[in-house]
């Protein structure tokens, strides 16, 4: 019997692969999915799982399936994207430094002139009489 | 930067609520323009290249990518300068939601 390509190799870290970089690229515009990865953490798990299957039936059923080499590649790589993603998730984006005492005990907001991406310069003091929700955020990446 | 979508979404109702966003990032005006650009936001991103801002609300990051930046961090100002209402979050990942925002805006 002629063997067959291991097709899941491909499988396996595709999914693994669109899992993590969609969290970045779609997914974290959606706040419940960014708070947690409801979609791209079990997306990653389900390409590492299949990844991990395509080399079991690799070895397992040689006679059948091909890839033993390409699949245990593709393995180590789903595993490594699928490793990264975890510690992105659960380790490195906790690595703030604690809120400083000026953050957490301002009253009188600071006042500031700033240029705008449109290049207008944008004070503070415009906004008296008007509500303002003032966001910082860590730039365009 | 997508949180600014997620607000993007609401902005009319945070509007109506009687509030204006103001967005504030490290970045210099010419990068934001460049890479933000595009994503049709209505409400003014402001250039702290120099941290001032960033400083003068404790919100510096140490080395938070390579370079020094801004912590994620929103502040709520009341209609006479006062800050009414703060989230700092513990997780960079982790960013207020709009409907919070919304909730304290009453």
């Amino acid at each position: 019997m002629r063997r067959k390509r291991n097709h899941l190799i491909w499988v396996g870290l595709l999914i693994t692969a669109v899992g993590a970089v969609s969290y970045f690229s779609f997914f974290a515009r959606i706040p419940a999915l960014r708070d947690f990865p409801w979609v791209n953490l079990p997306l990653v798990a389900l390409g590492a799982v299949l990844s991990a299957l395509a080399v079991a039936r690799a070895f397992r059923r040689p006679e059948r399936y091909r890839g033993k080499l390409l699949g245990a590649l593709g393995l180590a790589l789903s595993l490594l994207l699928a490793g990264l993603f975890a510690f992105y998730v659960f380790y490195l984006s906790y690595q703030l430094p604690a809120a400083t005492a000026r953050a957490t005990e301002l009253v009188e907001a600071p006042g500031f002139a700033l240029t705008a991406a449109d290049g207008g310069t944008v004070r503070l003091a415009d906004y008296r009489g008007r509500k303002v929700v003032l966001v910082f955020y860590r730039g365009f990446w | 930067m997508s949180e600014l979508q997620g607000l993007q979404r609401r902005i009319e109702e945070i509007r109506e609520a009687g509030a204006e966003v103001l967005a504030v990032s490290v970045d210099p005006a010419e990068t934001t323009r460049d890479k933000l650009g595009g994503l049709g936001l209505s409400f003014p991103l402001l250039a702290d290249p120099q941290m001032e801002v960033i400083d003068a609300y404790g919100v510096r990051h140490p080395g938070g990518m390579g370079t020094d930046i801004a912590r994620p961090a929103t502040f709520l100002i009341d209609e006479s300068g006062r800050i009414v209402w703060r989230d700092l979050t513990e997780n960079w990942r982790v960013r207020v939601r709009p409907e919070r925002i919304l909730e304290q805006l009453g």
